[in-house]
């Protein structure tokens, strides 16, 4: 239900905010309104959208009590040029009580599980919008049930999860897409136990967190048994000639550390994915695809800043991620990032406007093909507007054209996206 | 010769004198901190009006709720509320009265929870003229002291003392603090940079005494000015309130309800 591209999201925020009427007072809300546009270097192929323009918008509001809170947040993006990247979605949608030492909280949720900048292998819960940035993905809400009980420096969190999030997939025509030109995606299809897939979006899964946070360091230790929200594979229907992504279920053991020894936080995420298999199926006369191989994926980081004497700060991090426990062949259909090493610099004014010019660049250490940058500027320029302008290259020339892995799939898509946000 | 007998007849007395210089800057130090300290909790809603070299100015808006601690320095939950694109920006700060703050910073556009570089602390707060170091929690033993002379700030009579900070990361070589002698809090404030050249001056509202007993004061307003930059920025509190019963509690403070 939270992705859709009908008005569903927006009338479960006014039935949110209908019901808390008598109590609007005590909302806090937050709007933002972003006309913005992208443009992508020419691929020389018309079937993509070279520029999308459109305007995005978000709207989250906040309702605290003694005990009780309600919280929602919906995000929507209108495409000047065509209906179909069109696409709304709910964030967050939940009711929260918090008697003495225990918390609750049931709906719609976005969790973040990060500790570093660039990688998050640790960060798995939510579905994600495929249309969105791969460095930073926008997130989508699930629907849970969170039971937390906090004591002192410790919180333990139970999760049940009943329902997957549908992502939102790329559009027709997308540049995010990475389908072969002319191809037609599906919808995503989630492996049963007994091997088969489907679209059905009940799935029983849960997970257990133990946070801890003291002198220094900040530490998660995490437990999740759900459906992996990176698909796994590609399956071509052969009744309807379409593409769906399989999605399958994991059991990962993970943590995340933030430690601050001194003048530098030092950053750990860590996970191991293990896949149960299944029987073999088949869709429509066509096998499904075996799960992904177990693995796991280590990030460590290092933040680095200093405040000079004009009031400007300056802010370095070193990133690095490894995936292990698979062969070259297997890790490079994982994720786009395997082996690489991220450098990043900001400046940011230290001023009313808060300006900051912030650079980072991205190589794979062991595909020596492989090489993203971002340069990114962004600006006060009132108390009620923004500006946002950042520019990507990639170079990631595919080994092989017919099987382009990671980031080949993005090779000379450098684009500039340029905002201008409203916030009220 | 001579000179020898000298400077060994003067260096016991030199050393008498700058111990008793540092035993009375702390006892002031001391007593502003018992005459502001004790007040379990506080919460008050703040206006930092920041003016540039031209003039120009801007208008922030902050939610502060301070919790004290027993043995330790205080617990202090900054919400943002204006400028808009930062409102419900969060900052946890954990003083201690010896070593690095602990602080974190909560997002919530992308739900993080953020720890904070203690190199931080020389930065600009908001892009205003206070640094977070100035925001945070001023413990008396984050200092060394040397009490200077009896003084004036205006027409009010003031007691001078130079503390300088043991932090070595601190962004202030030392500060020289007038301290009213009706109740000992700052009457103003000059912070000399690393290379000892003076930054910034401080000057401080009129005192209210919030609190009965045990004796709180706090100030209405702080007025920071750069004198290197000609920028000032001023703090203006609102709607304070202090006192066991407010409604917030411990847990409050805990990183794991910076989302809350």
């Amino acid at each position: 239900m939270p992705s859709t591209n009908r008005p569903v999201p927006g009338l479960l925020a006014a039935l949110f905010i209908g019901l808390a009427d008598p109590l609007a007072a005590a909302w806090q809300s937050r709007g933002e309104i972003s006309p913005e546009v992208r443009v992508f270097a020419d691929d020389e192929d018309p079937a993509t959208r070279d520029r999308i323009t459109g305007i995005h918008s978000r709207l989250e509001g906040d309702y605290r009590g003694d005990d009780w809170r309600l919280r929602y947040a919906v995000t929507g993006f209108a495409a000047a040029e065509e209906e179909s990247a069109d696409r709304a979605f709910v964030e967050e949608a939940w009711v929260g009580y918090r008697p003495g030492p225990l918390r609750l909280r049931v709906g719609w949720q976005v969790l973040n599980w990060s500790a570093t900048e660039a990688f998050h292998p640790a960060d798995v819960i939510n579905s994600v919008d495929f249309n969105s940035d791969f460095e930073s993905q926008d997130k989508l809400g699930e629907p849970l049930a969170d039971l937390g009980l906090i004591a002192g420096d410790l919180a333990v969190h139970v999760l049940v999860m009943p329902r997957v999030t549908r992502p939102v997939l790329p559009a027709p025509g997308s540049r995010a897409s990475i389908l072969p030109a002319g191809s037609t995606i599906g919808k995503a299809l989630w492996q049963k136990k007994d091997g088969r897939v489907t679209p059905d979006l009940q799935r029983s899964q849960g997970a257990l967190t133990v946070e801890y946070s003291g002198a220094d360091m900040d530490l998660q230790l995490h437990y999740i048994d759900h459906m992996s929200r990176t698909p796994g594979a590609l399956l071509l229907d052969p009744a309807t000639g379409r593409i769906h992504p399989v999605f399958y279920q994991v059991r990962q053991t993970g943590l995340t550390l933030q430690w601050a020894p001194g003048e530098s936080v030092i950053k750990l995420e860590a996970a191991d994915r293990r896949f149960p298999q299944r029987p073999d199926a088949l869709l429509n006369g066509a096998p499904v695809p075996t799960a992904p191989p177990d693995h796991y994926a280590v990030a460590v980081g290092v933040e680095m800043g200093s405040a000079h004497d004009n009031g400007m700060e300056s802010t370095w991090i070193v990133e690095a991620q490894t995936i292990g426990g698979t062969s070259r062949e297997e890790r490079r259909a994982l994720d786009i990032f395997q082996q690489d090493v991220l450098l990043g610099y900001t400046l940011n004014s230290g001023d009313t406007d808060d300006t900051e010019y912030s650079v980072i660049i991205i190589r794979d250490l062991e595909e020596d093909n492989q090489t993203m940058a971002r340069l990114r500027y962004k600006t006060r320029l009132s108390d009620s507007w923004t500006f946002t302008g950042f520019f990507r290259l990639i170079d990631a020339e595919p080994e092989d054209e017919t099987a382009p892995a990671g980031l080949e799939h993005y090779h000379e898509d450098h684009q500039l996206g340029l905002s201008l946000t409203r916030w009220f | 010769m001579i000179r020898f007998l000298i400077l060994a007849l003067m260096l016991p007395g030199s050393t008498i004198v700058r111990a008793d210089a540092a035993a009375r800057g702390k006892e002031l130090a001391l007593k502003g901190d018992r005459l502001a300290d004790e007040f379990a909790k506080e919460a008050s809603r703040m206006e930092m009006i920041i003016t540039n070299a031209h003039k120009d100015r801007v208008v922030r808006e902050l939610e502060m709720k301070v919790l004290e601690q027993k043995d330790d320095g205080d617990k202090t939950l900054i919400t943002f509320i204006k400028p808009a694109d930062v409102k419900g920006t969060r900052l946890l700060t954990w003083t201690h009265i010896e070593g690095d703050d602990d602080q974190w910073l909560y997002l919530p556009s992308i739900r993080r929870k953020k720890r904070i570089r203690s190199s931080s602390k020389t930065g600009s707060f908001m892009g205003s003229e206070f640094s977070y170091e100035d925001m945070s929690s001023q413990e008396v033993e984050k200092y060394t002291y040397r009490f200077i002379k009896e003084d004036k700030v205006g027409n009010s009579p003031a007691l001078l003392t130079e503390r300088i900070p043991k932090d070595k990361k601190s962004g202030y070589s030392k500060q020289l603090v007038w301290q009213s002698q009706q109740h000992y809090q700052a009457l103003k404030i000059e912070y000399y940079d690393r290379k000892g050249s003076l930054l910034k001056v401080a000057t401080f509202g009129a005192y209210k005494k919030m609190q009965q007993k045990p004796e709180v004061w706090r100030t209405a307003s702080i007025s920071m000015e750069n004198r290197q930059t000609k920028k000032s920025s001023e703090i203006i509190w609102h709607e304070r309130k202090m006192g066991a019963q407010l409604d917030f509690t411990e847990k409050s403070f805990s990183k794991h309800a910076l989302d809350e």
